[in-house]
């Protein structure tokens, strides 16, 4: 059984978004020294369920080596390379993933009940327009808030985070696909 | 306060040192992460920080030539290591 | 003992006078820095370091290497510059001045800064900060770099020595809260503004 495919968004250039590291080309182990802990050390990367997350300018697929911790929201290894560059992203796929998640998160916010509805449709205006805008990571984030706040107070978060798991499984229908 | 699904830029700033000090839990940390890739504003003010601090490290550098210690100091230390 | 603390210690018990000038050069910009956070004067503050270095030779036999060689000289700078602060009835006592620098709430970033209440956007950047110049951009960093050295020193007095310390001279919390005799919170909250009120000086000179 082959291990499961794992990705990481990068800022455009191949960089880490927050650390600013350049990640070097494909093929090319990136090792990771002293011992790995989540948020601190280590090459942190998605699975499919993760990436809605941590959306950014290029989607990479990614190959781990040596220790894998699991984290809430990814997988930190000791040693991983990029192998490939979904291009599909780059081209239209990241404009098409955002309009896709305010369009579904807006059908879910008309469905419901006008009460529920009125905290939720300031979000999906602000979805639609990082949407016209190519705002992808904002755009997308608010069209879950808007489904979290259609849901009482203490299912707001499950609500959330199932919205992220459309987003996930549309990103891996349309961006990823099987190969 | 803070909505837990969501940090304001507000209390990103507020958090910086913290994150870059290494004191922040998991779920925290992860939380700030988020919002740094989603918000370039926030981005650039790590960034700020990042530079600054880095640039502060630079500042007391080691002279290239090595003046002679001051009369009294270089005095102390002969009388010291006779000692 | 670090290694390297040794092979310091054991070329000053030698008699090498190379070292020891090597030793002196590398500490001399950062002790004339803190000492001057307390004395005030460029000329006080290298009194300060020659007494410092004066007394250090004079204890470096009991020196046992519980902490590094540089923890312990600095430490022995800090006392000496406080010596001479308060012999001159220079400064407040430590607690005053650390009350004051850490009560009331101080926002990193003014809230005018930010989208205030009740609007949708409330906490979000409203005038965001530019990028500094990165370090392709060698004549500006410098420049920056020029207005940071004089920054600092334009920081209330415990931040200033926090962010020497920290930033400039690279020591852990920890070891600053030892040197300083500062709790941990007080220490990360010193940090916190000290650093947030360097970085609005350089945005504002850019």
């Amino acid at each position: 059984m082959s291990a499961p495919r794992t990705f990481k968004f990068l800022a455009a250039g191949a960089r880490g978004p927050v650390s600013g590291f350049r990640w070097p080309a494909p093929g090319t182990w990136v090792e990771v020294e002293g011992a790995i802990e989540p948020c601190v050390r280590g090459a942190h990367v998605c699975r499919v369920g993760d990436l809605p997350y941590w959306l950014h300018d290029e989607l990479w697929e990614m190959e781990l080596r040596g220790q894998v911790i699991e984290a809430d929201d990814c997988l930190v290894a000791q040693s991983a390379r990029l192998v490939r560059r979904f291009e599909a992203w780059q081209h239209d796929g990241a404009r098409n993933f955002v309009a896709a998640c305010a369009e579904h998160a807006a059908a879910l916010v008309a469905e419901a009940a006008p009460e529920t509805r009125e905290l939720a449709q300031g979000y999906i205006e602000d979805a639609r327009e990082c949407a016209e805008a190519s705002v992808v990571a904002f755009g997308a984030f608010s069209a879950a808030v808007a489904v979290g706040k259609l849901a009482p107070a203490a299912q707001a978060i499950q609500a959330y985070r199932r919205e992220r798991a459309w987003q996930s499984e549309w990103l891996a229908r349309c961006v990823i696909g099987g190969n | 306060m803070t909505k837990p699904f969501e940090l304001t830029c507000q209390e990103i700033v507020e958090l910086v040192t913290d994150y870059l000090e290494g004191h922040m839990r998991a779920a925290q940390r992860s939380q700030f992460e988020q919002h740094i890739v989603m918000c370039a504003p926030c981005a650039t003010y790590l960034e700020q920080m990042r530079t600054m601090v880095g640039l502060a490290a630079t500042l007391d550098a080691p002279p290239e030539v090595v003046p002679q210690p001051p009369a009294a100091v270089l005095e102390a230390f002969r009388r010291w290591k006779r000692s | 003992m670090h290694a390297e603390d040794r092979a310091t210690l054991d070329a000053l018990k030698r008699g090498d006078e190379r070292a020891f000038a090597h030793l002196v050069a590398a500490y001399q910009a950062g002790f004339v820095r803190i000492a001057y956070t307390w004395v005030r004067s460029a000329t006080a503050a290298q009194e300060v370091v020659q007494d410092a270095w004066l007394a250090a030779l004079e204890s470096i036999d009991r020196f046992e290497g519980r902490s590094s060689l540089r923890t312990w000289l600095y430490g022995i700078v800090v006392n000496t510059a406080r010596a001479h602060a308060r012999a001159q009835r220079r400064q407040a006592p430590m607690s005053a001045l650390v009350a004051e620098e850490t009560d009331a709430h101080e926002p990193a970033v003014e809230a005018a800064r930010f989208v205030a209440e009740p609007e949708r956007w409330s906490g979000h950047w409203l005038h965001a900060p530019a990028p500094f110049p990165g370090p392709d951009r060698a004549l500006e960093q410098r420049e920056l770099r020029a207005q940071l050295d004089a920054a600092i020193s334009e920081l209330p007095p415990v931040q200033q020595q926090v962010v020497i310390l920290c930033d400039v001279q690279r020591f852990s919390g920890e070891e600053a809260c030892n040197i300083l005799g500062l709790s941990d919170t007080h220490q990360r909250v010193l940090l916190h503004r000290a650093r947030a009120k360097l970085r609005a000086i350089l945005e504002k000179q850019r």
